[in-house]
This record gives C-alpha cells, sequence and structure tokens, in this order.
C-alpha cells in the first residue's frame, strides 16, 4: 500500500468526511477502513484528460503525522477552520510543526466563507495562506457581482478537486493518446475522413458512368483495396476534362493494365510505380499529377495567402488543405514526394511573404509547365 | 519591452517562467519569489499596476491562474494587460477548455505559442490564428 494520499482534517463542524463525500460525489461513504489508529482512508481514483492515478483520502480527527510510512505518503492536505472562532484558526497554526514534517506539497485551508467581519478577517487569513503556502477555498464564497468574466474563478469543491488533479501524484501513469489535438485538427481529420468518402463515391461513379476508360480501375479495384489512393488520381485526371491529360491517363491506365498482364501478383500502386521507374510515359503521369495538384487549388490558396485579410480565413483552409497535400504525397514515390514538399514550402515561404532571395535558384513555377 | 513573465497558480507555484534579460539563477529565484508573494497578497481587487525596483509589475488573475510580468517603464502597461487576455485567449483556442493541467503537461507546446507572440521581450505577433499556425502545422505533421 503505497498510494499516496490526502490528508483531511478538520478544526471546527466541518467534518473531514464531508469533504470526502463532495470529493467523491457520494452521498454514503460506505466501508471505512482505518489504516492506521485513527486515520480513516477512502479510495478516489483521479482520472484527467492526461493521466489517471489512484489516491486515498485521509480523514483523521486529531493532529498527527501518522507514522513515518504515512507521512511519506502524505502529498496534500487539507483542513478546515470556522472564521468565527479564533480558536479555531489557532488551531489550524497548531498544524504547522507537523506539515513540516508532513511536507505536503498542495495545503488548502477550506471554510465555508471568509468576508473582513468576521472575528478571524480575511484578510488575515490570506496573508497567512500566502506566508505558509496555503491556499485559502471558500465553501460558499460572497458572490461577486461586479463582473460579467468570460473566466469565472472556479470556488468551493470544485476548486479542491481542480488543484488536486493539477498536483503531479507520485503514483500517477500517463495516458497513451492524450487528446489534446486542438479544435482545427480535429475538425480536419473529420474533413479529410469525408473528403476520403467523397473521393471513393466519385470513383465508383466514375467507373459507372464511364466504364471504358476506367475499366481497368474498376477491375483492379475488385481485386485490391491498395490500389484505390493512386487510381483515384487516374479518375482525378480523367473527370478534370482537360482532354491533354485525358489521354495521358489514358495512356497510363492502359499501360498499367499492360503491367498487370505482365505480373499478376503485383501487390500495391505504390509498388508498381517503383517497379516502372524507367518507364518514360509512367513517369510522365506522375509529372501531371504533381502540376495537377498544384494548379488546382493549393496555389492559389497560397497566393491568396500573401495579399489578403489578417483575419487568417484562409489559413484556416490552408491547414484543411495541408491534410489533404499529406495525403496525396503519400501515394507518390519517393523522389517525387521530396518534389512535391519542395513545391509547398517554396509556395508557403511566399505566401508569408518571405524573401525571394532564399528561394531563388529552387525549382517550383519552372517545373509547372510541362 | 518585457523583462520576464510569469504564470503562477493560486498555490504560488510557478508553471512558466520566461525571462527576456539575463539575470543570476539565485536573483531570479529570489525575484520569482519575492513577486509571487506580492501579487497574491494583493490579489484582483487592487491596482494591477505598480512600480518595483526599476521596472513596473503587472499582472492578472484569471480562475486558478496568474500572470505576471515584469516591464520597462517606457512599456504601457494596460497593452501588456490585454496581452495577457490575448495569451488566455490563445490557449484557450488550443486547449479547449483550458485548465491547469493543460499547462502542466504540455509545458513545450505553451512555450512554443509564448514564443510565437514575444521575441526578445518584444510583442511580435497578436493574430491567434497566426500564433498557432506552426504548432498545428506540427500537430498535423506528427499525425
Amino acid at each position: 500500500m503505497s498510494a499516496p494520499c490526502v490528508l483531511i482534517a478538520s478544526c471546527c463542524d466541518i467534518k473531514p468526511d464531508f469533504l470526502v463525500k463532495e470529493i467523491l460525489k457520494l452521498d454514503d461513504l460506505g466501508n471505512r477502513t482505518f489504516i492506521l489508529e485513527k486515520i480513516c482512508a477512502y479510495d478516489w481514483n483521479i482520472e484527467t484528460k492526461y493521466y489517471n492515478a489512484s489516491v486515498q483520502l485521509c480523514t483523521t480527527e486529531e493532529r498527527t503525522i501518522g507514522n513515518a510510512s504515512f507521512a511519506e505518503r502524505v502529498e496534500a492536505f487539507l483542513v478546515c477552520f470556522d472564521p468565527h472562532q479564533k480558536n479555531s484558526f489557532d488551531s489550524v497554526k497548531s498544524w504547522l510543526p507537523y506539515l513540516s514534517q508532513l511536507e505536503p506539497e498542495i495545503k488548502m485551508l477550506v471554510c465555508d466563507q471568509c468576508t473582513e467581519n468576521h472575528e478571524v478577517k480575511r484578510l488575515t487569513v490570506q496573508e497567512w495562506c500566502i506566508d505558509n503556502g496555503f491556499e485559502l477555498v471558500e465553501l460558499t464564497p460572497e458572490e461577486d457581482s461586479d463582473e460579467d468574466d468570460d473566466f469565472p474563478e472556479t470556488t468551493g469543491i470544485k476548486r479542491i478537486i481542480q488543484a488536486l488533479h493539477a498536483h503531479t501524484w507520485s503514483n500517477l501513469t500517463m495516458k497513451e493518446n492524450p487528446s489534446v489535438c486542438s479544435p482545427y485538427v480535429r475538425q480536419l481529420m473529420q474533413d479529410e475522413f469525408k473528403a476520403k468518402k467523397a473521393q471513393e463515391n466519385q470513383k465508383s461513379l466514375d467507373c459507372a458512368l464511364n466504364p471504358v476508360v476506367n475499366k481497368a480501375v474498376c477491375d483492379s479495384d475488385k481485386g485490391n483495396q491498395l490500389k484505390v489512393d493512386s487510381y483515384s488520381i487516374d479518375c482525378e485526371i480523367s473527370s478534370g476534362g482537360n482532354p491533354e491529360s485525358q489521354s495521358e491517363s489514358e495512356e497510363a491506365i492502359s499501360l498499367s493494365r499492360d503491367d498487370q498482364a505482365s505480373s499478376l501478383d503485383r501487390d500495391s500502386a505504390q509498388d508498381c510505380c517503383k517497379s516502372d521507374k524507367k518507364n518514360i510515359s509512367k513517369e510522365k503521369k506522375n509529372e501531371v499529377n504533381l502540376d495537377l495538384l498544384h494548379a488546382s487549388e493549393d496555389l492559389q490558396l497560397f497566393e491568396a495567402l500573401g495579399t489578403e485579410d489578417p483575419g487568417g480565413e484562409s489559413f484556416e483552409k490552408l491547414f484543411e488543405r495541408f491534410g489533404l497535400m499529406n495525403e496525396k504525397a503519400q501515394s507518390l514515390p519517393y523522389q517525387e514526394r521530396k518534389k512535391y514538399a519542395e513545391k509547398v514550402a517554396i509556395a508557403f515561404w511566399r505566401a508569408m511573404g518571405g524573401d525571394e532571395d532564399e528561394v531563388e535558384g529552387l525549382s517550383d513555377t519552372d517545373d509547372l509547365d510541362p | 519591452m518585457i523583462k520576464f513573465l510569469l504564470l503562477v497558480n493560486k498555490h504560488g507555484q510557478l508553471r512558466i517562467s520566461k525571462h527576456y534579460q539575463y539575470m543570476e539563477k539565485e536573483d531570479k529565484q529570489r525575484l520569482e519569489k519575492e513577486l509571487i508573494g506580492i501579487c497574491l497578497k494583493r490579489g484582483d481587487k487592487k491596482s494591477s499596476f505598480l512600480e518595483y525596483q526599476d521596472f513596473v509589475l503587472i499582472y492578472r488573475c484569471y480562475v486558478d491562474l496568474f500572470f505576471i510580468a515584469g516591464v520597462t517603464k517606457d512599456e504601457n502597461e494596460i497593452a501588456i494587460y490585454e496581452f495577457f487576455h490575448l495569451i488566455l485567449e490563445t490557449l484557450d483556442k488550443y486547449f479547449p477548455k483550458l485548465s491547469e493541467v493543460d499547462i502542466q503537461f504540455n509545458l513545450d507546446k505553451v512555450h512554443m505559442i509564448l514564443d510565437e507572440m514575444i521575441i526578445n521581450g518584444n510583442i511580435v505577433e497578436t493574430s491567434p490564428v497566426r500564433i498557432l499556425a506552426p504548432i498545428q502545422l506540427l500537430d498535423t505533421a506528427k499525425r
């Protein structure tokens, strides 16, 4: 038993059990286990965005440090007091020598409400708290009327839980994949998923409408799902309406059909690209793809970025695009991918208003016109 | 210019500390401790600006986090005060439902965000979208 502990004590009418109930959100605490004489423990599993930890909430009726091993385990300390009674505050003070032994990292002084009118004045309490590393938490604080705050202060039991969450517990286990991705990225993932779906639908539509051109696509598609990516680019070309690229894509497709005949056990379209490196028309096809990707929207977007809006709408669009570009690049062979990355980087540089000298001599637009 | 920027929780624990002017380590720690004490004691009811030694201290309290900055006397205090809000909004945009735990477990990201906003003690970028752009680019790449 070496779980870290939160020690809860009280110097007034608020019972430590009450805080435990509030923290655990239970009406009834059920079985209480005494881990030491007069120290009661309740298990608490903490789960946050980033970690899990199981700690024990320990209550005690009197001032104690338990024993050496218990003192080691105490990482947080809560104590209740009543600002109406001076001796209540004094008994909180007499915890200090014990705390110097326990050395909890989190120390909180809990009371119902603390104002300047009470016997123990708020200011006194607050100064004592700061001097001794405590945080004052009021369970039912005075209403703050003067502001409609965007970020209202958390108070009461919520604040206690929040502060306990923000402690680095000695036995915490980090979660594997904390869901920290920003709203943009989440949106982007969704869009990408949709785009993929749409692309697949489009492809099957093309197959149905234009059986001759896309016969090869459909045939191979039945055999292997992995080919989807590269072939859908072919579809993109043929549906693009550009007569030149269309004829080229037809050529490419008929070519890939020939290849299919010659080597039956080919696994993916990527492989076919690699193995056909020497094949000129094949390379030409990739070249077309590359330019098409740019010529379509990406470059326009980059250009738009350079000229317009400080509001940054197009930046959001850009980030949506990045996901797609990345995906397209995945389907290209290594050399082409490098080229593509270079182009994106240059375009991005220009869009950011970067110095032209920096990118001079790098291939960009000159490659664009075949 | 901004001499330093601190993010402190209500316990007085330092979460983020960025200095834009060289200072000995011991001096730094002593100063930080002193300033945290001052700000926590003053709370959010008193003026957020005060002169301290040779600089102006500006602080603002949000929920359970204190933003504290020391700036030279020629700096615009209100601008810095609002700049705190911008930092908060930017963080809030990146981490939905920002809380102290987010900062604690993403120190790298918070530093990156601050580095996008402040260079050498000068505010260089104020558009949250642009501040977050490079970080999101990295996130996209990591995927």
